[in-house]
């Protein structure tokens, strides 16, 4: 009898044994690890090996423990240090953070370009929210610099009034940002909002004066992205100023009563607890009157759980996702009277969104 | 079918390890031919009509060479014209007709060579022409290298289809082989080329220092890439109980870039010497007809590595240099001191890299920023510093698996490693889902 080796047994095992199970395991539709649906059998083509491509996806998604094997490959990853051209990779210390953004601007130059001209057309005065990524202002941002830093006041988009975030972000000794999510958390929301105060013409409340809800057990997207399983969950901070409301979604007659849906936060993902998520018009009125004073934020999800802060001093928030937003915006502004205009975007937004061409649809 | 595909290792694969035992011996040709085909066709099955009609063309003129010995010429140009044919139209038409487009079927600059070298070996009285069309089926089609290589000979396989050498050691060299293969592709080229996808674009912000990292980043993504292919083909192989020759003999320590060609692609550089340059007379008629010789083969090997002016150009670097070197280089190299002739090497690493800049970029503005890039005043932006240093570990990796090893690990301690690597290796697939690679662009 020959020497039998270790290799090949194992290969041979492995390969019959997940086989197999690829053949006989129940198939998972969600996962709610990942946060995605999963992919489904692929229909039969004779084209470009679109088959071949469509069957791997569909065989690793249903792989027999693929968590584990996608663990495997995200520990392996982070140990070789090659995690670091991934989209997603973890500080020193554990918080999962967004790469930074490419070194190429054009983007970015040309969105803002797009918020200046539309800032000009509509004749408001405007300020601008944008969140630097969780990584440019860690004190661990690890191998990457990020670009972050004075990034928006080198290109002095005209007409806009830049909330100069990044130094007191920087120097906060609290954390800002979840640590499996690329949002700001309740704090951050908080601090972004009582810099931007001075620019929306508001005193800032103090924080006492919301109540705060706490809700565990928080898994956000870079969680779901990373791989790496092991890292504990956020809390989800819910902002409350007490603002007595109605709000809409996109002119429909449903009328609620909460900027909270907290029938999402035993969902997989839980972060449309703000807003019920991203809407094209999320339209709110304070029954408070506060002001007298209208509001239009534009924005992307950072915004959501800023909009509960400034609530109470306004009479009207209006709060735009262009990402789903098709109607005229210039219209929607001249026939409801806004004072103010408000965009929130993350700076990853701003350098790789390309929505912000809807700005002047109805403006001619 | 891609080697590294979920698909193939955990259905196509045993299914095929499990016939080529359980069947007998006269059916397992048929059974051969037909998982090959099946291979081939996988998500793509009208490229099996284009190759079938290649087979059965060349098995008839070859068997017509054999009882028509007369019209041997004419049918062995008939032949080559018509395998060029195939080849020129489907890869190089849309070269001459600008915005001609047709998909290039995969692997046909393989199998198309490796039918030429039968033809001539035949026409050349070196082996028979062979009267079973199964056969020479199977050996055009054979899926271990059917795709990507290595070129083989029919003489060298012919008697290997009839008898296959079927062992558990065979077997066991060809698991610890493909897994070599695997780990090659999965773990370090899909790994070197995300370092240069990040990079490449941006010659002008990475500075010197991160084109330099870019550009060695490509160089063992394609090392290890195709080295990688050829160990699982010749891994597959030995699980079948076929041996395929080596397709790579650690290129990056060559001592001169003759001897870098020596050991890059052997079955290729072998194929264009034996078919091409041996008959254009070699080095037999004079230094001037020489030249002519390495400049035609080292054309038209850099046009057989992609339908683009650029490999063209890459080609003709590789022939300047080989002139260059037979005239003046190696003699040079000859007569450097011993402490010093080590020296050798990273110049012929520094030229192949050079080389590789060529190779990678289709388009020449980007070409030449990137060569521009490499001797840019910035010595090293911040980004690409970053993620060059995050890669070191996989560089220094990489540079130990481009060598060959003194010693070799205890049995236990080698078999424990491959494990490990083949779990990284199922994991990264479960992970990155489609992998396909370079060289089937060829």
């Amino acid at each position: 009898m020959k020497r039998l080796r270790l290799l090949p047994i194992l290969f041979i095992g492995l390969i019959l044994v997940m086989g197999a199970g690829l053949l006989v395991s129940p198939r998972q539709e969600f996962s709610p690890l990942e946060k995605r649906y999963l992919a489904s059998p692929p229909a039969l083509t004779l084209e470009g090996g679109q088959f071949s491509r469509d069957m791997e996806e569909y065989l690793g998604d249903h792989f027999p423990l693929r968590a584990d094997w996608v663990g495997l490959n995200a520990r392996y990853r982070l140990l070789t240090g090659i995690m670091a051209a991934d989209s997603v990779w973890r500080l020193p210390g554990g918080a999962l953070v967004e790469a930074p953004l490419g070194s190429d601007t054009a983007r970015l130059e040309r969105n803002l370009r797009l918020l200046s001209d539309f800032a000009r057309k509509a004749a408001l005065p405007f300020a601008l929210v944008a969140p630097p990524a969780a990584g440019a202002v860690s004190p661990r941002a690890g191998y990457y610099p990020y670009p972050d830093e004075g990034l928006l006041e080198s290109l002095n988009p005209a007409g806009i009034r830049v909330v100069p975030l990044f130094e007191a972000f920087k120097a906060s000794d609290i954390p800002l940002y979840y640590r499996t999510d690329p949002h700001w958390n309740g704090q951050g929301a908080y601090r972004a909002y009582q810099l931007a105060s001075s620019a929306l013409g508001f005193e800032a409340l103090p924080a006492r004066d919301f109540t705060v809800t706490e809700s565990p057990g928080f898994f956000g997207s870079a969680y779901a992205r990373s791989g790496l399983w092991s890292t504990p969950p956020d809390i989800l901070e819910l902002w409350d100023s007490g603002a007595k409301l109605s709000l809409s979604f996109d002119g429909k007659p449903d009328v609620h009563d909460s900027l909270f849906f907290t029938r999402h936060l035993s969902e997989a993902d839980q972060y449309p607890v703000f807003l019920d998520g991203n809407h094209g018009l999320t339209d709110i009125i304070n029954h408070d009157r506060p002001s007298g004073r209208k509001l239009l934020v534009l924005k992307d999800s950072y915004g959501n759980s800023l909009v509960p802060l400034l609530l109470p001093h306004f009479d009207r928030v209006t709060v735009i996702d262009l990402r789903a937003y098709r109607g005229k915006l210039l219209s929607l502004i001249s026939e409801n009277g806004y004072d103010q205009i408000l965009a929130v975007y993350a700076l990853n937004t701003l350098a790789t969104d390309s929505n912000f061409a809807w700005l002047m649809r109805g403006g001619e | 079918m891609l080697f590294s595909s979920l698909s193939f290792l955990f259905f196509y694969l045993p299914a095929v390890l499990a016939g080529n035992i359980l069947l007998p011996l006269r059916a397992r040709l048929p059974f051969l031919f037909a998982a090959s085909l099946l291979f081939y066709g996988w998500g793509e099955p009208g490229t099996v009509i284009l190759m079938a009609v290649s087979i059965l063309a060349n098995y008839a003129l070859t068997l017509a060479m054999a009882s028509c010995p007369r019209r041997k010429k004419a049918l062995l140009a008939l032949s080559i014209g018509l395998q060029l044919a195939i080849l020129g139209y489907f890869k190089y038409a849309g070269l001459i007709v600008p915005g001609f487009q047709v998909a290039l079927p995969v692997g046909i600059s393989f199998y198309t060579f490796q039918a030429i070298g039968y033809t001539i070996d035949v026409y050349r009285q070196e082996i028979p022409a062979d009267r079973s069309l199964l056969r020479y089926g199977t050996f055009i089609t054979l899926f271990p290298q059917l795709i990507a290589g290595p070129i083989e000979r029919y003489g060298d396989i012919q008697p290997q289809l009839e008898k296959p050498a079927l062992s558990w050691q065979n077997f066991t060299c060809g698991t610890r082989l493909f897994v070599i293969g695997l780990s090659k592709k999965l773990l370090l080229a899909n790994a070197a080329g995300q370092l240069w996808e990040a990079l490449k674009d941006s010659p002008g912000r990475n500075g010197c220092l991160g084109n330099w990292a870019a550009l060695i980043a490509f160089s063992f993504q394609i090392y290890f890439d195709f080295s990688g292919y050829s160990d699982m083909a010749r891994g597959l192989g030995w699980m079948l109980g076929i041996r395929f020759r080596e397709n790579f003999l650690y290129p990056y320590t060559a001592r001169s870039v003759t001897d870098f060609w020596r050991r890059w692609h052997v079955t290729l550089s072998g194929w264009f010497r034996d078919y091409v340059y041996i008959p254009l007379g070699g080095n037999r008629r004079g230094l001037p007809r020489q030249m002519v010789n390495i400049l035609t083969v080292w054309g038209l090997t850099g046009l057989w590595h992609g339908a683009s002016w650029n490999f063209v150009v890459w080609g003709l670097y590789y022939a300047g240099l080989l002139i260059l070197e037979k005239l003046v280089l190696l003699k040079l190299y000859a007569r450097l001191p011993k402490a010093v002739a080590w020296l050798s090497r990273p110049m012929t690493l520094a030229l192949v890299l050079v080389g590789w800049a060529l190779f990678a970029f289709t388009d020449f503005a980007a070409m030449r920023a990137f060569l521009a890039g490499l001797a840019s005043g910035q010595l090293l932006s911040p980004v690409a510093g970053g993620l060059a240093k995050a890669f070191l570990p996989l560089f220094a990796v990489c540079a130990l698996a481009s060598v060959p090893w003194r010693f070799r690990l205890p049995r236990l301690a080698e078999d424990l490693l491959l494990s490990a690597l083949f779990l990284l290796c199922v994991a990264a697939l479960v992970s990155q889902g489609y992998n396909p690679f370079l060289y089937f662009r060829f």
